[in-house]
Parts: structure tokens; C-alpha cells; sequence
């Protein structure tokens, strides 16, 4: 499973009150107004809750735009059953 | 698969919370900032918490909450030896949820110390109200070169908590305001170092002692207070940051705890503000008790040290810890008076008795409006009130009609009643007085005075109350009552100027209290008054409050007398005063007036002509 861009668009315009129709696949981050390393950990955090896995951490930092975010792959968190 | 879970249902997702709170702030708070405030109450993860935060610190939004009636700003700085980024955020949701409207100061990564020892240049222009200091464990393991010493550790250990001592002084010296400091957690992580079970037992004892000294400050240094983060973890059900936000991005703390942090931080702000409930109104039937007493009988009631009965006996025994501490109980309960007061009396497990309890009300009416009158015979604020009932309808219908009243939310099962009275922290204080250990016997003979007073003319009555008024200056006696007085009272209110201890203690102001006593009982400390001299020969009144106890007694006119005639002995040539209306303090709008002084500029002033005189009915002294 990958993150999708829905789920990129909506949690960046959660987080920054963003307008969403603005964020496209090509959006790159450095374009975003208020994006800073903070703010890189916090969508981190609150991809991680909303997709329920795990994203790697260095996959996750070299992310240039929205699109190269989508694409990542979710690993999934072991349950104990 | 089947086919109905393949449908698309993007479109059919409801909002998310984050994004009702973005739609929200669009459409404007409205006036009371209620639908934000509930919104808030709905998030409980540290990452729509720390979200909203952001989002409300937008531009313009502190501005527009702050003209939100009811609001009050409170100045917070945030000091610590780790990445603390979420806590201004996570503040700032849940003070806004409580009412209280923050604005924050952070100093940079791991500041904390030299912040204070260069004589806390950011802090000194902020002015905080709070000056919070969060700190890991780090802090303490700075100072050691090698981490499996048990001796060093111990060593450090001991210097660390003379040095936080002494840090915490000077901040408060240097800040003003309250110090906020925090016991510091063991991580299992950094206890590993040691090998053998005698080394870690020092270890764990050695850091033990240092938390325990690190708590005693809050006895130690005037306008400390200290929170036990053990307490926090076990709150937040985790304590320490995932490993990989703590090596990427210097997080010590888990998000939850953090959370649990700033919910403490935010009870802590109420109960400096004097934001405090006051009383609690019970239901009897599978609240205090399980079972329905006029159903089952007083027999078969579940109540007692043995199940099932004992989720009520601990209810019960925090009540009573409550109203020791000076939290006024009432009953609210749908049942017949003598079968409700019976049981009450004659139930050999019964831990409440009549003495815990201010009022009762048990009959048919519609719980909200029991309340209501509650509150105006004990002269309250139904706001002050904390409702606790079994019954999810009650409940619902006491959220409708008096939203105020905070309604503690409970599950069917009664197991946790007690420990969700005991962690909402509603009545939580900085520091008990002599005032709130008596309260309950003060609220108790308020509801008698209230029975006494029925069919005579007021100025009779008064006359039969025997009514002794004694005016005391400022003293380390009272300067804690006298700051709750300040902090709590709205109804009379001059100017709503608040002061912290440390204020009033700081030399540019009079400051004197009135106790009101009578022949049933000891009213303890009911009004404050600070006056200030100026240049041209005036006394200034600066701010005046009483406590809705003590209304319609004539107290108003004896402290104003008194106040007058003293200006005049010391040779002032007029005293003035300003009134400053709030939504709550508009029975004071004529208090001027009635005391005799003339309208002037935006306030009012009086020339010593002719002064009022105390009532007749009340013997006033005053205390050097």
C-alpha cells in the first residue's frame, strides 16, 4: 500500500489550513508556505496515524513534492494477536 | 472481497475534526467561542491536539478569541532541555477548551539553564503568568561522564537538586509570576546501563531522592508548584519519545504524555486564575449507591467494602476527601424526599452523612432546574458547579440546559466512577486554605441563614445576626486567601484587576482583607480591597471584591466607611475609583453611587465630606 495523494493533500491542508484543489502530485514542499523541519516531523506523525503503518524515516526526509510522498510505501505495524 | 466493500466511499467521509475546526475558524467563533470550545473537547490525540494548535495560532485569531467574553489571556513561557515544538500547539488547544487564551514563549533548544543565569533577558520583557521548566533526563546525565558510575550518579543526583534549587529561585525572582517544575523520569533505556540488581536498586533510589527534593521545592520556594510526571505517565500510558523521533529530532517525551502535560499545565492555569468549581451535585440511584432505593428498599442497596458495593463506597470516600477539602456536596436525585433523606440516614455503610452534604434536592423536577436553585441559595454561579450522575439521559439533558455545569462523562460500568471524579482535576488548587477546609460548615449555615431570613423585614433580620466585621492588612497569613479572593470573584468586581502573590506583595499598593463572622458561624476572610496613593494627594481604589457569600449584609458599606474615614485621618484630599463592567459584575454598576461619591472623567470620585456610616447592626473593628 502506498500513501496516495488524497491522503497527502488532506493531511498538509489539515495541518497547514491549506487550500486543498492547490496541492497537486508536482507540489514540491519547499514551495509550501510555512514548511519547515517541524512541520516535516508533525505530516510524519500524522501520515503514520492516518494510513495506521509505518513510513521510512530516510525515504520520508529525501521526498521533494507531493507526488514522491504519495508513492511511498506503507509498512505495516506488526499487531500482537 | 464482496462487493459492496469495493463501493467508493471518499465522497460519504464525514469531515475530519481538523477540518470542522478549519470550517469553523472561516465561518467566525461566533460569540460565545462555544462550537470551538466543544469541538476541542471532542479531540483527545496528541496529533489533532497539536494540530489545532497551530491552526489557532493563525494571524488574527489570538485577536478575535480574545474579545470573546469570558476568555481570559494568560502569558506562558516554556523552558526545557529537549524538543518541546508540540507544547506551545498542545497548550494552546486545551486552554482554549478551558477558556483561558495563551500566548506562549519559547526559548531555543535546551536554553533553560542559560536562560536564568544570564539573568532570563527573554523571560524579564514577557512577564509570564507561568514559566513551565519540562526536563529529561538528559539534564541530569549531562553532567556525568560515565554513565554506569553508580557513584558519580548518586553524586549528581544530589547536586543536581540543589542546582534546580537554586535555578528555580532565581527564575521566580527573575520572571515573577509562578515556576512550574516537573520530576524528572528514569528512562528503562539509561537504568540498562547497570548490570547488577544491587546497582540499579542505587540508581532508582539515588534518582528517587532527587525527584523527592526536586518536589519539596513546591513547600520550599514561595510561588513554586511541582508536578509528578510519574503521575503524567501513568495518565498518558507511555512517557518517553519513540526511539527514532528522539535520535532524529531531540524528542524526550512521548507525544501522550506530552498531551498529559499540558492538560495538568492547563488545570494548574485555572486554579491560578481562581477558575475553580466549587461544588458537586450527586445523583443517589447507581451513583452513590447501586439500585434503586425506592424500588429495592434500603437494604438492598449495593453499597459497602464488598462488591458490588464497593465502586460506591469509593465514590462516597473521595466525596467526603472533597468536602473536607472545601468542595460543597449536593444531592440531585429523582426520588421522594423522606425515601432519599432515609436511606441516606439509615444505611449502616452510608459514608456521606448530613454534615458532608450543603443541600439536597430529591423529587421529580427536571435535575437542571434543582441545580439552578441549588446555586442561588448557596449564592454560586452555576458554573461552579461539577454534575455527576449514572444515567446518560440526565446527563444529556443537564449538557442542554446548563452547559456550564460540567457534566463528568461516565461508562455503565461503575468500576471507574471514582477514578474519573479523581483525574478530572475540576477542583483541583494551588494551595488549600483555612477558608476551604471550613467551606462545607460556611455553605451549610449559608442555607440556614437562608431559612432564618423567611418572614421578617431584612434590617430585623440582620439585626438578629450578631454580625462582627474585623478589616486586617496584607500578612502572610491571608496574602493566599486574599489572591484566591481577587482570582475567584466575579460577581463583585470593581475593575477585574488580578494579582498573584508575589503582586500584591511587591510594595505599590495597600492591601487589606474583612473576615465576617456571625452567630452561626465564621465567614472567614469574604472581601479584599487594594488602594494605591497618588501624587496629588488622592487614594486610588484599585480594585474591590466580595464574596457573593457575604452580599447584602452591609459589608459593602462598612469597608467603604471605614476605607473613607481612614483617607481622611491620613490627611488624603479625596479617594477615587473606577467600575469596569463584565458580564457577571453588573450588581456593582451602582456601588459609587450608593456610597455616596459624584461622577469624574471615566470614574468616580469622593471628597471626604461626608462620610457613611457602618450599619448599625454590625460591630467593625479593625486589626492592626
Amino acid at each position: 500500500m502506498t500513501v496516495s495523494q488524497i491522503t497527502v493533500a488532506e493531511a498538509l491542508a489539515d495541518l497547514l489550513d491549506l487550500d486543498e484543489t492547490t496541492l497537486t502530485p508536482e507540489t514540491l514542499f519547499e514551495e509550501i508556505d510555512g514548511w519547515d523541519s517541524v512541520n516535516a516531523l508533525r505530516l510524519l506523525v500524522f501520515l503514520e496515524r492516518e494510513t495506521g503503518g509505518k513510513l521510512d524515516y530516510n525515504a520520508y526526509m529525501a521526498c521533494k513534492s507531493l507526488g514522491d510522498l504519495a508513492a511511498l510505501e506503507v509498512q505495516p505495524v506488526a499487531v500482537a494477536s | 472481497m464482496s462487493d459492496f466493500q469495493s463501493i467508493d466511499t471518499t465522497n460519504a467521509r464525514p469531515l475530519s475534526r481538523l477540518a470542522r475546526l478549519r470550517q469553523l475558524r472561516r465561518e467566525g467563533f461566533g460569540e460565545t467561542a462555544d462550537a470551538l470550545r466543544a469541538l476541542l473537547a471532542e479531540m483527545t490525540s496528541p496529533v489533532d491536539l497539536d494540530a489545532a494548535g497551530g491552526l489557532l495560532a493563525a494571524k488574527g485569531l489570538p485577536e478575535q478569541l480574545a474579545s470573546v467574553p469570558g476568555f481570559r489571556e494568560q502569558r506562558i513561557a516554556v523552558l526545557g532541555s529537549s524538543t518541546l515544538d508540540m507544547v506551545p500547539n498542545l497548550l494552546r488547544a486545551t486552554l482554549i477548551r478551558e477558556g483561558i487564551l495563551p500566548r506562549t514563549l519559547t526559548t531555543d533548544f535546551n536554553q533553560w539553564h542559560m536562560e536564568i543565569m544570564t539573568g532570563a533577558p527573554n523571560l524579564a520583557a514577557f512577564q509570564p503568568h507561568l514559566t513551565l521548566c519540562l526536563l529529561d533526563e538528559e539534564a541530569v546525565f549531562d553532567g556525568v561522564l560515565t554513565p554506569h558510575d553508580v557513584d558519580a550518579l548518586d553524586t549528581r543526583c544530589k547536586r543536581f537538586a540543589e542546582e534546580l534549587a537554586d535555578w528555580a529561585q532565581r527564575c521566580q525572582q527573575l520572571a515573577g509570576g509562578r515556576v512550574v517544575l516537573s520530576t524528572v523520569p528514569l528512562s528503562r533505556r539509561r537504568a540498562g546501563h547497570l548490570l547488577d540488581y544491587a546497582g540499579k536498586a542505587r540508581l532508582s533510589a539515588a534518582w528517587a531522592r532527587m525527584n523527592a527534593d526536586i518536589l519539596e521545592l513546591s513547600e520550599r520556594v514561595e510561588g513554586v508548584s511541582v508536578l509528578d510526571a510519574a503521575i503524567l505517565s501513568e495518565t498518558a500510558g507511555i512517557c518517553h519519545a519513540p526511539d527514532r523521533m528522539r535520535q532524529a529530532a531531540g524528542h524526550a517525551f512521548a507525544p501522550e504524555f506530552l498531551t498529559a502535560y499540558a492538560e495538568e499545565i492547563t488545570r494548574l492555569a485555572r486554579a491560578d486564575l481562581g477558575m475553580v468549581r466549587k461544588a458537586l451535585a450527586l445523583d443517589l440511584d447507581n451513583t452513590l449507591w447501586g439500585g434503586v432505593v425506592g424500588d429495592a428498599g434500603v437494604g438492598a442497596l449495593a453499597l459497602g467494602r464488598m462488591w458490588p458495593g464497593t465502586p460506591h463506597h469509593e465514590l462516597q470516600t473521595l466525596a467526603r476527601s472533597y468536602a473536607a477539602q472545601g468542595v460543597i456536596l449536593t444531592i440531585c436525585s429523582k426520588n421522594d424526599d423522606d425515601v432519599a433523606r432515609g436511606a441516606l440516614k439509615n444505611h449502616p455503610e452510608m459514608v456521606l452523612t448530613g454534615d458532608d452534604l450543603s443541600m439536597i434536592s430529591a423529587n421529580w423536577e427536571p435535575k437542571a432546574q434543582n441545580l439552578k436553585a441549588q446555586a442561588k441559595t448557596l449564592n454560586i454561579g452555576t458554573d461552579a458547579f461539577v454534575f455527576m450522575d449514572d444515567h446518560p439521559v440526565e446527563r444529556g439533558a443537564m449538557r442542554e440546559f446548563c452547559p456550564e455545569v460540567l457534566t463528568v462523562e461516565l461508562e455503565e460500568d461503575p468500576s471507574a466512577y471514582a477514578s474519573e471524579l479523581a483525574t478530572c482535576g475540576a477542583f483541583n488548587l494551588i494551595r488549600l486554605t483555612d477558608e476551604d477546609r471550613q467551606r462545607t460548615e460556611l455553605y451549610r449555615a449559608q442555607a440556614d441563614r437562608a431559612e432564618a431570613a423567611v418572614g421578617v423585614s431584612l434590617e430585623d433580620y440582620l439585626r438578629t445576626l450578631d454580625t462582627r466585621i474585623v478589616v486586617e492588612p496584607l500578612g502572610v497569613l491571608n496574602v493566599t486567601r486574599i489572591t484566591q479572593l481577587f482570582g475567584k470573584t466575579n460577581q463583585f468586581n470593581l475593575t477585574h484587576v488580578r494579582y498573584s502573590e508575589i503582586a500584591l506583595q511587591d510594595g505599590t499598593r495597600r492591601t487589606y482583607g474583612a473576615r465576617l463572622s456571625d452567630r452561626f458561624g465564621d465567614s472567614g476572610l469574604i472581601a479584599a480591597i487594594t488602594l494605591v496613593d497618588q501624587r496629588d494627594g488622592s487614594t486610588n481604589i484599585e480594585n474591590a471584591v466580595l464574596s457573593c457569600r457575604a452580599f447584602s449584609r452591609g459589608v459593602e458599606e462598612t469597608v467603604m466607611s471605614m476605607v473613607l474615614t481612614d483617607a481622611l485621618h491620613r490627611g488624603r484630599t479625596h479617594v477615587t475609583g473606577r467600575y469596569v463592567p463584565s458580564p457577571k459584575n453588573g450588581r456593582c454598576a451602582t456601588f459609587f453611587k450608593d456610597m455616596g461619591f459624584v461622577p469624574a472623567g471615566d470614574g468616580w470620585r469622593h471628597d471626604l465630606g461626608d462620610i457613611l456610616v457602618v450599619p448599625d447592626w454590625i460591630n467593625a473593628t479593625e486589626q492592626e
